[in-house]
This record gives C-alpha cells, structure tokens and sequence, in this order.
C-alpha cells in the first residue's frame, strides 16, 4: 500500500485542509455561497467551518491512534450519521444548543489525549454521535428543500474525503513521537473544547453555523 | 522517507504557519473589544512575561525529569489550563491568582535550578495547580466573541508551543554544561516569580 511508505506526501492535503480550516475568515451568513450549486456549498461550508473540520479530524486522530480496523468503521459511520442527522435538522428545523461544537471538541479530543483503548464498535458509535449531531445542527439551519438535502450531502462528502485523509496520513505513523504528538493534538482539541464551552454558557459567542 | 517528500510537507507546514498568521478576526456582527480569530488567540498567552516564563519552565522542567514526563506534562497542562479558564468565563472565583502565577514562576524555576525531580504524581499535582491560576487569569481577561474556537485554538497552540519552546531548550540537558545552563535559567526563572510576586502582594 502505498500510503503505508509515502506519509510525507499523504499528509500534505491533510494539512493543507487543517491550513484552510484555520485560515478562514469571519462568518458573514450562516450558509457559503460558492456559486457552482448547492453541493460544492455544502462542501465548502465544511471545509471554512472549523467547528465541524475539527471534531473531524480529531476523530481522524482517534483512529490513527487505534488502528485501520476501528479507522475504517468510524469513517461509514460518521459519515453515514452525518447524512442522516442531517436531513433529520432538514425535516425537524429546528436549531440545537450551541453546545455541539464544544462538547464534540471536549469528547474526541479527551479520548485521544487518553489514548482511550476502545473498541472499532466503540469508536464507531463516538463517529455515529458526532456525525449525526454535527449533521444535525448544519441541517436546521438549511433551507428544508431539495437544494437543502443537496447541501447535506455535499457536507457529508467532506466529511467523508476529510475523515478519510486525515486517517490515511496518520495511520502509517506508528512511531513513538508521532504517538506522542497524536496524544497532545488531543489535549489541545479538548482544551479548545472545554474553553469554547465555558465561553458559550458565558454567552458571549453565537456559533457560525447556527 | 524521500528528500521531496520531506520538502513538500515542510512547504506545507510553512503553508500552514503563513495560513494562520493570516486568520484575520470575524466580521459577521463584530463589536469593539470582542475576541478576533485565530491570530488574537495566539498573542494572549504571549502577551505577559509571567505566563511565559511559567510556561517555558514547565518544559524545561519536563526535559530535566525526561519520560514520560517530558510528554505528560505538556498533555496534563492545556487541559487542566482550560479548565481554570472554563472557570474563569463562567465567574467562579479564584482567590490570590496573581500570586499563585508568580508562585508558578518561582517554583518551577526553583525546580528547574534544583533539579528536583519528585514523583511523577507530585509533578503532574504541581503544575497542574498553576495550570489552574494561568488558565483562570486568561479565562477571566478573554472577551467576547464570534470567533471562540479559532480565539481558543490559538490560544491553546500558543501555550502548547511555549512549553515546546521550553522541551527543546531543555534538550542541553544531556550535556553537562547544558545540564548547568537549564539551571541558570531555572534560576533566571525564579527571580522573575520573586519579581512578580513582589508586583503582586506590594502593588
């Protein structure tokens, strides 16, 4: 396998969807208008929408620290989750707490600071509450018509090419450091997580997406 | 690994540092004094000599000790930081934060001078405990904003980097005049803590 001597060169577009995510700007409307149709839209609310590309690769990290078996199931059911979530905030309409994005953060990113021994089922049902619960969220504040689901779909096809990436670079890494560095990504993604929650029950941020 | 390889994920590294520097704050609905992006994020930790030197001691401290606490630490740190500063933004109050700050300062640069090297435990409790006091100090002083997780990121990175800064200063310590280097900083270290404690209690 190819990607099993070439990290180097797989991590690349992971990191340069990371720089993407960071390098965004401020949120001027809660959907991006790319203007090639309602699915690069969702693809590109994905990928300029850090609270969403983060628990992604946070989870990507999980799975880089476990294994490709416990990679492989989490990657069909965060996506699949996210697909369905999705189009269950379509229906439902009705927007969540702003709490996702936080919690999320603090979940992946405190397994992944304690290298948690879960199990691929385990790590799947973590995939499965994220995807369904960030998809959810991204789908209430859709217009709750065809072009609606076409956004939830081009959002879980990011989610999907993101997840796969990010693993796909960090799986052949098996050394020592790169260990090490997986494990204090993860405190800095619940540490973000736990700081973004206090700073949402303070009240003082209104979450882009919503 | 190949050469190219090797280049073109530092290329993308350098990709990504210039991406961040370039993170300018959120513009949907900003009002004076809220938290901007990524970029203000990362300037608060570095903003105060005191965090900065507690900071890098904590990993100068680290290297000294060596595995696994040369990792432990720096994992153990931005969580339990965060935490103070969760309290910090929710108004639970912190008594005597200044002084625990300038306490951290001084011990762990009294630690680092010492060279002592207690239980693993008793490290992680210790810096733990300080990791509170800047994490509250912090959470306390940040604003408002629409952008809390970029503002959160590059606030974590930014202390997350300064004990990097401190494990790779600390890396001398395999050397013996290395070793007497790490302690004149650890003594540099804690002079600053008595300076500030002097700011603290007197001012």
């Amino acid at each position: 396998m190819k990607t099993a001597t070439r990290p180097g060169l797989w991590s690349a577009p992971g990191l340069a969807g990371l720089a993407l995510a960071l390098s965004s700007g401020g949120a001027e409307a809660h959907m991006i208008t790319t203007g090639l149709g309602p699915v690069y839209d969702g693809v590109a609310h994905f990928a300029l929408t850090p609270e969403d590309g983060i628990p992604v690769a946070g989870l990507a990290v999980l799975a880089g620290l476990r294994g490709p078996a416990h990679g492989r199931l989490a990657l069909f059911a965060v996506t699949t989750s996210w697909l369905v979530g999705g189009a269950a905030g379509l229906l439902i309409a009705r927007p969540g707490e702003g709490f996702t994005a936080a919690l999320s953060l603090l979940l992946i990113g405190g397994l992944v600071a304690a290298d948690a021994p879960l199990s691929s089922w385990a790590v799947a049902a973590v995939a499965a509450v994220l995807g369904a619960s960030h998809g959810y969220v991204g789908g209430s504040s859709l217009p709750s018509d065809s072009s609606g689901f076409l956004i939830v779909l081009g959002m879980s096809a990011a989610v999907f090419v993101s997840y796969a990436i990010v693993a796909a670079s960090l799986l052949p890494l098996q050394s020592r450091l790169a260990h090490i560095a997986m494990r204090v990504s993860g405190s800095w993604i619940a540490a973000s997580g736990l700081l973004l929650l206090g700073w949402t029950l303070r009240g003082g941020i209104r979450i882009a997406a919503q | 690994m190949k050469a190219g390889d090797s280049g073109l994920t530092l290329t993308c590294l350098l990709t990504l540092a210039l991406a961040c520097s370039l993170s300018g704050p959120a513009s949907a609905h900003i009002v004076a004094g809220e938290a901007g992006g990524f970029l203000s994020g990362f300037k608060h930790p570095i903003s105060g000599l005191d965090h900065i030197l507690a900071m890098v001691s904590v990993g100068l401290w680290g290297a000294q000790l060596g595995a696994p606490a040369i990792w432990l630490l720096p994992v153990t740190f931005p969580i339990v930081m965060a935490f103070g500063g969760f309290l910090g933004l929710i108004g639970v109050p912190f008594p005597g934060v200044e002084v625990g700050i300038a306490m951290s300062a001084l011990l762990l640069g009294a630690a680092v001078l010492a060279q002592w090297r207690p239980p693993l435990f008793a490290a992680a409790a210790l810096v733990g405990m300080f990791a509170l006091f800047h994490g509250h100090a912090h959470g306390a002083e940040l604003p408002a904003g629409e952008s809390g997780l970029l503002y959160s990121i590059g606030f974590v990175i930014a202390t997350g980097l300064l004990h990097l800064i401190g494990i790779t200063i600390g890396t001398v310590h395999k050397w013996a005049w290395g070793r007497r280097l790490l302690q004149a900083a650890g003594a540099g270290v804690a002079m600053g803590g008595v300076y500030f404690l002097w700011q603290a209690v007197v001012a």
